[in-house]
């Protein structure tokens, strides 16, 4: 597996993705919480294409940045630009957060969403899940010893994974393009209070 | 569609230059990390929990308590590390154990649809776990009968090798010197490789390496008849003939010399019935039997000199 793993795409999950929370709070601040999802995704797509990506000294900053632009450009479309929503101003939240605590807290509450995704599946998913997952067991083994097809086993993953990614992030991370659902936005917003509230904004300068 | 995928990349069912064709889109680049990312926190959930396959049962249980019994140490559960709520998505691990003595052996059943037949002189340790049974035979002889509803298979770790047993009946050995997987009906696939053997081959099992070989008929009826307790010799050496035998016998037969071990013999005979055995030994071969301390010598008759 390790091999379709690129030294971007291990740079990408370890450095970028880790702060997507912090991306969604403020794409929503700065272009409202329709665009969003969709200004991240935009966002991941050119950092994932940099070709310079070992340069970038502060990922998290330079992933703020890209939605900042790509927000600000989506404002200028639209021929509206709300001043009011302080775009400038949020810039400089980017240094001003503390980004390891937050994505701590971000990974200890994806551990307990993916651990009650696998939960929640139906027995022989969950098993296979489990089997590919946490006993390491390679798809072939898992087949033969459970008495059924390779794509059976394929299956299972892909709806066992497809879950896990569901429970971790709004599902416009799964199907790009999509909408996120209200219901997961909804309860995100009135859910997450209290570490996710995120810090008191400052003013530099 | 990236986790579609991610899932065939990892099992080894995708056309990976396709995959890179699909991925040079950066947002299906990016769908795809997200997707690597969701795999990865599933195998953390467990968090702390290293995967334990551990290639041979614990060897901490030495002690032979009680003989001519059959061992079974309900829950020597393996050293697990589980942190937080990972017990919850453990599997059983508790690894139990039977034995047989010299001479002795028994039929029990370790799992559901498994029964094992051990000879003299055996042991087989087993496990339950998601995957099913999975079986050690640590030494001796075994005669495993593997049925399922759904077609799921035993794993059997025998002289090293790890083996998939499909539903069908085998005989494993391992007496030190040599070890081999026989099928009788079925098939075994040695894990993680093509070798399998279907009915009327054996594995022969060395360190290190598993070859397919044809089972002799001989071994093939040697495999039903211990079960009947039965031994069949079909001409060969008195030497090999008496090490087979005395694999049931506490006190052993010991030829007396070179050219006793090398006559032949041939016959069917019983394991239960050293006496016998002995008895039609001495008078087809014209041996006579000396009982000693710890053995029984066979050597010529004294013949009257004149």
């Amino acid at each position: 597996m390790t091999t379709h793993v690129r030294p971007i795409d291990r740079w990408f999950i370890d450095e970028v993705l880790p702060h997507a929370r912090a991306y969604r709070r403020q794409a929503r601040r700065w272009a409202g919480s329709e665009a969003a999802e969709d200004i991240v995704q935009e966002a991941y797509a050119r950092v994932i294409a940099l070709a310079n990506w070992a340069d970038v000294a502060n990922p998290k900053a330079y992933t703020m940045l890209a939605i900042r632009n790509i927000a600000i450009d989506r404002l200028r479309q639209a021929r509206v630009i709300p001043f009011d929503r302080g775009i400038d101003a949020a810039l400089f939240d980017v240094e001003d957060q503390q980004p390891d605590a937050l994505a701590r807290i971000t990974a200890k509450q994806e551990l307990e969403r993916a651990r009650a995704a696998i939960a929640a599946l139906p027995p022989q998913c969950r098993r296979v899940v489990e089997l590919r997952r946490i006993e390491n067991c390679p798809p072939r083994e898992i087949a033969d010893r459970l008495g059924i097809s390779v794509s059976t086993v394929e299956k299972h993953l892909v709806k066992g994974l497809r879950a896990v990614l569901a429970a971790l992030a709004a599902p416009a991370d799964i199907e790009l393009g999509s909408d996120p659902p209200r219901e997961y936005e909804q309860r995100r917003a009135s859910g997450d209070g209290g570490p996710m509230a995120g810090p008191p904004r400052r003013r530099n300068g | 569609m990236a986790v579609q995928w991610l899932v065939r990349l990892d099992a080894g069912t995708a056309d990976a230059r396709a995959f890179e064709v699909w991925r040079r889109d950066p947002r299906h680049a990016v769908a795809f990390a997200q997707a690597q990312a969701a795999w990865e926190r599933m195998a953390q959930s467990a968090s702390g929990t290293e995967p334990v396959r551990p290639a041979a049962p614990p060897a901490s249980f030495e002690a032979r308590p009680s003989r001519r019994m059959l061992l079974r140490a309900a829950s020597i559960a393996l050293p697990v590390l589980a942190v937080g709520g990972a017990a919850a998505v453990l599997m059983d691990r508790s690894t139990a154990y039977a034995a047989t003595a010299v001479g002795e052996q028994r039929r029990f059943s370790p799992a559901d649809g498994i029964t094992v037949e051990l000879n003299t002189d055996s042991r087989i340790g087993w496990r339950q776990s998601g995957l099913g049974c999975e079986l050690w035979l640590e030494r001796g002889e075994a005669a495993l009968s593997i049925e399922s509803r759904d077609g799921a298979a035993a794993l059997l770790h025998c002289a090293g090798q790890a083996m998939l047993l499909a539903p069908g009946s085998y005989n494993a050995r391992d007496d030190g010197a040599s070890a081999a997987l026989m099928v009788i009906e079925g098939r075994a696939t040695v894990r993680g490789t093509a070798t399998a053997a279907r009915p009327g081959e054996a594995i022969r099992l060395e360190p290190g390496r598993a070859r397919l070989i044809a089972a002799s008929p001989e071994a093939i009826e040697a495999a039903a008849a211990w079960r009947r307790g039965e031994i069949v010799f079909n001409g060969e050496t008195l030497g090999a003939a008496l090490a087979e035998y005395n694999r049931y016998l506490e006190h052993k037969l010991v030829p007396a010399d070179p050219s006793v071990a090398a006559l032949r013999i041939g016959g069917r005979f019983e394991t239960a019935r050293p006496e016998a055995f002995l008895g039609a030994i001495e008078s087809a071969l014209g041996l006579e039997a000396v009982r000693r301390e710890s053995d029984v010598l066979l050597r010529r008759k004294n013949l009257r000199p004149g």
